[in-house]
C-alpha cells in the first residue's frame, strides 16, 4: 500500500521512455506557433518582417482567452459573431525556450509532475527541432539554473532527452529568480514554455512579468497532479500532517468533505489567478493534470490553444 | 420496551460522552503526508476554520463509530427489556410440578421438568433481571410438590438464591398434589410484625404453577382472597403414553411353587396400542408377550390385562415387567414385585402326657420349637407372649383365654364360641375330609379310628374339615385376629399317632397356620412413603435407590431402621451391615401415567388457561447491545488500521482527469 501522494509507476531512464516513437509519429506533423512575429538569425521556415511589412497568411483558429487581439479577424467576427486568430505561415526561425520547474515539489504525484514535465518538454522540443528552429533549455530551483541551448536539428533530440533525465528535483521553486534570468539571457526571442506547478505565490505572477518583459512570448503549462486537484479522489483520509516537499512547513488537517471543497476551490482560485495574470501580461497558459494522455494534450489542448498547430 | 436502569446508563452518559470528545480533540496522533505544498491547504484550513471543534467533529468515521459504540454501552447499562405481561413488585410463589409424569419427554428430549425449570427461570430473570443496577423487585419463593410439598427457597428477592433453588428440584416420581404447596406458600406469607405482638398480616401473592396439569388434588382447592394464579403449562396436549398400571402375582394353588404373574397396562393415545411385554425374574427374561390395548374414550385411558404363563418359583426373586417399545415416559415402561424367601416359622407347644407333637414338631424346619409346661403356656397367655410365635400348639389344655394369633388345638376345646357348647363324643371313624383345604393334603383319613373326643356343636362360623361317623373331628375357625384349627379328640384317643396321615396333618397345618397373612410379594411400596425394617440395634443400614444412589440409614435403639420418603420408582435395596440385601419394588403411580398436559386448570370455580407469552415477556436486550458494541469496535479498529496505515493511492475518478 503506497503513501498519498507517492509516485508508484516506473521512472524513465533512458531517453525513449521520455519520447516513445509511436508519440514521435504523432508529433513529426505538428509545429510550434508564436503569436508575435520575431526576427531570427537564419532562414528558417518562417518569413522574416524584416523583408516586408506583411506577413502571408496561413490559417485561421480559434480565439481563446489571451490571445493577442490585434490578429483577431473581426471579418469574420462580423460575419459569424465568432472569434478567429489569424495565423501568419512565413516567418524566420523560431527560438523554443522550454523552462521546467527542478524543485521538490515537482517530485510528486502519481503520475509524477516532473515525470510528465520531462516528457512534455521532450515532446515539445522534439516538434521544434523537426520543424528547424531552434530550442533552449532551461532548469530552475533555487539552487539556480542549468539551461542547454542553441540545438537544431533532430539529431540534437538525443542530447535533449539526456539533458532531461540528468535533471533533478530539489530544493525550493526561486522563480522569480530563474525568470529573470532567463529574460536577460541572450538565448535570443522566441516562445517560451514555462512547465511549472506555479505553486510559488505571488513569486509566479512577478517571474512571468520578467519573462514577457523579456521578450518571450510566454506559454505557461501549469502541471497539477491529480492529488492536489482531487485529494479525496486519491484516498486522502484521516487525520494527517501535511509536510511541504520544498520549505517542510505542516499543515494538520482531518481530511474531511467540507475541508477538501474548501481546498479544491482554493486550487480553482489559485489557477485561475495564474491564469488572468498570464492573460494580462499577454502570457498563453493551460492547466493541465499529470494523468492526461500526452498526445491528447498536445494534438488536441496545445493546438486547440496555439502552441502547436 | 422499558429500561431497568436509565439513571445510572444517563450518569454514565454524562460523564463518558464529554469525557470521549475531550480525549477526540486531544488526541494529537496525525499521520505526517508529505506533499508538494501546503500552501493551498494552509489556506483552505483557515477558510473552513477547521481549528474550530464542530468543523473538526463532523465528518469523523472514527469518532462516529466510537460515540455509536459509547452509546450502545450505555444503552446496554441501562439494559433494556421487552416489556411483558409479568408484574415485577409483589410477592410471587413459584410452583414447579415435580411428579412422575413431568418425567415425561418432550419431543425435544428435555424432560417437562427441565422445561418447568427452563421456564421458572425465564421468569426469575423477568423478576430480578436488573443485574446490578436494579432497584429491589418483590420477593418469590420456589415450591416444588409431588406426593408432598418442599419449599426450595422461602421468599428472597436473591435472584441467586432463586436461580440455585430451581435448579436444585429434582425429578420425583410420586403423585402430584398440590394441596400442601398452597397451605405452605400461605403459611410463608403471613407475616408476623416483631413489633406488633400477636397481630399478624397477610399480603397476597401472584402464584406462578409450573405443570403439565395433571394434578390429583387441583379440584378440591381453590384460591384465596387476593391471590391470583399464572398457570405456565408444559409439555404436550397431544403426549400420549403407555404405561403398567399395577403387578401382582400369585402362586397356583394345585402347584404351588408355581408363580403366576398379572400386569394390567393402559394406554392413553386416541389409538389402540401394540406392546410387547417382557417379564424377567433376577434379570433373566423368561417370557415376551404381545399384547393390544384398546384406546382411551372420553379421557379415561384403555386397559388390558396381561395374564402370563405360569413359571416354577420356589424361592425368592426379583419379577420385573417391561414394555419393550419406548415411549414418552419411561418410568411406567417398568413395574417390579419382590418374591421375600420362605417364612421361617416359629412354634410354641404346650402337651400333656407323651410328647407325640414334639417328636413330630421336632421332625420339621422350624426356626424355634419352644416346649413348656401347660402351667407356663397359661402365664404366657397372661403376659401376651405368644405374640412372638407363628403358632400356639397346646394339647389337652384348657386354656382360659385365646390371645390374638394362630392356635393349633388338641383336645379340650379353645375358648371360643364356636366351640363352646360340646358334648362327650364317642367312638368314630372318619368318613370325609375337605380335601382342598391345605391342611388336608396327603393325608388318608380313612384308617384314623377315635375313641373320644368332643362332640362341638357347629356354628356357622366353623368350617369342617375333617368328619367323623358321629361328630365334627378337625375343625377350623378364623375370627378377630385369631385363627384356630381345632382337632377335637387327644390323639392319643385314636390310633392317629401311628398312621403316616398324623405327620403330614401336623406339618400342613403347622405350614399353613405358620404362613397364614403371609403374601406371596413383599408388600409394594409407594412413592413418598418410607422404608422401614427392623434390624439389630447397631447395624449398619444403607438403602441404594432405584437411580443407584446410597443413602445411610439410622437405626433408633430398638433396631428400627427407617428411610424416606421413597422419591422413585424402581428397585430400592436395603443394605445390612454389608451382608444383608433387601429387595424392596416401587412402582410409578397409576395416575402419573396420563401425560397429556392440560391447557386449563380448574381451581375452585377459577378456569385458568395456561400462559402463553411468558417467554416473551422481558427479553433482556444489553447482551445484544453489547455484541454490537463488540461489532462496532471490530469496524472501528478496521478503520483505525486503515488510517493509520498507508492509504490507498486509489484510481482517479473519471471527473477529475483532463484540463481544467
Amino acid at each position: 500500500m503506497s503513501k498519498f501522494g507517492e509516485t508508484t509507476h516506473d521512472r524513465p531512464e533512458k531517453v525513449d521512455e521520455l519520447l516513445g516513437s509511436h508519440l514521435m509519429a504523432s508529433l513529426d506533423r505538428l509545429d510550434i506557433v508564436a503569436r508575435k512575429i520575431f526576427s531570427g538569425k537564419t532562414q528558417g521556415e518562417r518569413r522574416s518582417r524584416r523583408r516586408g511589412q506583411s506577413v502571408e497568411f496561413a490559417d485561421y483558429r480559434q480565439y481563446s482567452s489571451g490571445d493577442d487581439l490585434r490578429f483577431i479577424d473581426w471579418n469574420v467576427y462580423a460575419r459569424l459573431d465568432k472569434l478567429f486568430m489569424k495565423i501568419f505561415l512565413e516567418e524566420e526561425e523560431l527560438t523554443l525556450g522550454i523552462a521546467i520547474d527542478a524543485s521538490a515539489s515537482m517530485e510528486y504525484g502519481n503520475p509524477n509532475k516532473f515525470d510528465f514535465i520531462r516528457r512534455l518538454a521532450m515532446a515539445l522540443g522534439y516538434i521544434a527541432l523537426s520543424s528547424h528552429n531552434k530550442v533552449s533549455l532551461f532548469s530552475f530551483n533555487d539552487s539556480g539554473i542549468q539551461k542547454l541551448t542553441g540545438l537544431r536539428g533532430k539529431r540534437r533530440t538525443r542530447d535533449m532527452g539526456q539533458w532531461l533525465l540528468d535533471q533533478l528535483p530539489h530544493g525550493g521553486t526561486a522563480f522569480v529568480e530563474a525568470c529573470k534570468t532567463i529574460s536577460t539571457s541572450r538565448q535570443g526571442r522566441g516562445v517560451l514554455v514555462v512547465l511549472s506547478d506555479c505553486l510559488d505565490g505571488d513569486g509566479v505572477k512577478q517571474g512571468l512579468s520578467y519573462l514577457v518583459g523579456g521578450g518571450w512570448d510566454v506559454f505557461v503549462i501549469q502541471t497539477l497532479s491529480p492529488e492536489e486537484i482531487s485529494p479525496l479522489a486519491c484516498g486522502l483520509d484521516g487525520d494527517l500532517r501535511l509536510e511541504d516537499a520544498e520549505s517542510g512547513a505542516t499543515c494538520e488537517i482531518t481530511a474531511t468533505a467540507p475541508l477538501v471543497e474548501a481546498y479544491k476551490r482554493r486550487v480553482d482560485q489559485y489557477c485561475e489567478d495564474v491564469k488572468e495574470q498570464c492573460t494580462r501580461i499577454g502570457a498563453g497558459s493551460v492547466r493541465v493534470s499529470t494523468d492526461i494522455d500526452m498526445e491528447r494534450l498536445l494534438v488536441e489542448y496545445l493546438r486547440g490553444r496555439g502552441l502547436v498547430r | 420496551m422499558i429500561w431497568v436502569t436509565p439513571s445510572v446508563g444517563l450518569l454514565v452518559a454524562a460523564i463518558t460522552f464529554p469525557l470521549l470528545l475531550l480525549l477526540y480533540f486531544l488526541r494529537l496522533r496525525r499521520q505526517p503526508v508529505r506533499i508538494a505544498s501546503t500552501m493551498l491547504w494552509h489556506k483552505a484550513v483557515e477558510d473552513l476554520h477547521a481549528n474550530s471543534p464542530f468543523q473538526r467533529l463532523r465528518p469523523s468515521v472514527l469518532l462516529l463509530l466510537q460515540l455509536f459504540a459509547l452509546l450502545l454501552v450505555i444503552l446496554a447499562i441501562m439494559q433494556p427489556q421487552i416489556e411483558g405481561s409479568v408484574p415485577r413488585e409483589g410477592r410471587h410463589v413459584i410452583l414447579i410440578d415435580r411428579s412422575g409424569s413431568m418425567a415425561a419427554e418432550n419431543e425435544d428430549g428435555t424432560t417437562r421438568l427441565e422445561q418447568a425449570k427452563e421456564e421458572a427461570l425465564v421468569l426469575i430473570d423477568q423478576l430480578y433481571g436488573g443485574g446490578l443496577f436494579s432497584s429491589a423487585s418483590g420477593e418469590s419463593m420456589v415450591i416444588g410438590f409431588s406426593d408432598q410439598a418442599n419449599i426450595y427457597a422461602p421468599f428472597t428477592d436473591s435472584k441467586q438464591q432463586l436461580t440455585s433453588a430451581i435448579l436444585g428440584i429434582t425429578q420425583s416420581h410420586g403423585k402430584s398434589f398440590i394441596g400442601d404447596s398452597l397451605q405452605l406458600a400461605r403459611g410463608y406469607m403471613t407475616n408476623v410484625n416483631p413489633e406488633s405482638e400477636g397481630v399478624s398480616s397477610s399480603e397476597s401473592a401472584s402464584l406462578e404453577l409450573f405443570s403439565d396439569g395433571n394434578i390429583e388434588d387441583f379440584n378440591g382447592q381453590s384460591l384465596a382472597n387476593g391471590e391470583s394464579l399464572r398457570y405456565h403449562m408444559v409439555g404436550e396436549p397431544t403426549a400420549v403414553n403407555v404405561g403398567i398400571a399395577m403387578i401382582d402375582a400369585k402362586r397356583l394353588s394345585e402347584k404351588n411353587d408355581n408363580v403366576q404373574v398379572f400386569l394390567s397396562l393402559i394406554n392413553t393415545a386416541l389409538t389402540p396400542m401394540t406392546q410387547d411385554v417382557e417379564l424377567s425374574i433376577d434379570g433373566v427374561p423368561i417370557g415376551v408377550q404381545e399384547t393390544v390395548i384398546p384406546s382411551q374414550e372420553d379421557g379415561v385411558p384403555g386397559r388390558s390385562s396381561v395374564v402370563f404363563v405360569p413359571f416354577p418359583m420356589q424361592n425368592s426373586g426379583l419379577i420385573q415387567a417391561k414394555i419393550i417399545q419406548r415411549d414418552v415416559l419411561s418410568i411406567d415402561n417398568q413395574a417390579s414385585l419382590v418374591i421375600p424367601p420362605p417364612k421361617e416359622i416359629r412354634v410354641l407347644l404346650s402337651e400333656n402326657g407323651a410328647p407325640i407333637l414334639q417328636t413330630v414338631l421336632e421332625g420339621m424346619a422350624l426356626e424355634e420349637l419352644k416346649v413348656v409346661s401347660s402351667s407356663s403356656i397359661l402365664s404366657m397367655i397372661q403376659e401376651g407372649q405368644t405374640l412372638d410365635y407363628d403358632v400356639v400348639v397346646t394339647r389337652d389344655i384348657e386354656l382360659p383365654t385365646l390371645p390374638l394369633g394362630n392356635f393349633f388345638v388338641f383336645g379340650a376345646p379353645p375358648p371360643l364360641p364356636a366351640f363352646a357348647s360340646f358334648v362327650k363324643g364317642d367312638t368314630q371313624v372318619m368318613l370325609v375330609a375337605d380335601e382342598e383345604h391345605p391342611t388336608m393334603r396327603f393325608v388318608r383319613y380313612e384308617d384314623i379310628v377315635v375313641t373320644e373326643g368332643y362332640d362341638v356343636v357347629q356354628e356357622g362360623s366353623s368350617q369342617v374339615l375333617l368328619e367323623g361317623s358321629s361328630w365334627p373331628a378337625v375343625m377350623t375357625v378364623r375370627t378377630n385376629g385369631r385363627q384356630v384349627v381345632y382337632v377335637a379328640f387327644d390323639p392319643m384317643n385314636s390310633n392317629w399317632p401311628y398312621l403316616r396321615s398324623f405327620p403330614f396333618f401336623v406339618f400342613n397345618t403347622i405350614e399353613y397356620l405358620g404362613r397364614s397373612g403371609e403374601k406371596l410379594t413383599s408388600s409394594l411400596r409407594s412413592i413418598g412413603g418410607s422404608l422401614t425394617e427392623s434390624v439389630r440395634p447397631g447395624d449398619v443400614v444403607s438403602v441404594i435407590d432405584s437411580n443407584g444412589i446410597q443413602h445411610s440409614v439410622t437405626v433408633d435403639s430398638h433396631g428400627s431402621a427407617s428411610w424416606g420418603p421413597i422419591e422413585s420408582a424402581g428397585v430400592h435395596i436395603l443394605r445390612v451391615n454389608e451382608e444383608t440385601e433387601i429387595q424392596i419394588a416401587v412402582n410409578s403411580p397409576e395416575y402419573e401415567s396420563i401425560v397429556s398436559s392440560v391447557e386449563t386448570v380448574v381451581i375452585g370455580t377459577n378456569e385458568i388457561e395456561t400462559t402463553q407469552a411468558s417467554k416473551l415477556a422481558y427479553i433482556q436486550l444489553w447482551p445484544w447491545a453489547l455484541g454490537a458494541v463488540l461489532a462496532v469496535l471490530l469496524v472501528e479498529w478496521w478503520v483505525y488500521q486503515k488510517k493509520v496505515s498507508t492509504p490507498l493511492m486509489k484510481s482517479l475518478a473519471e471527473g477529475s482527469r483532463g484540463i481544467r
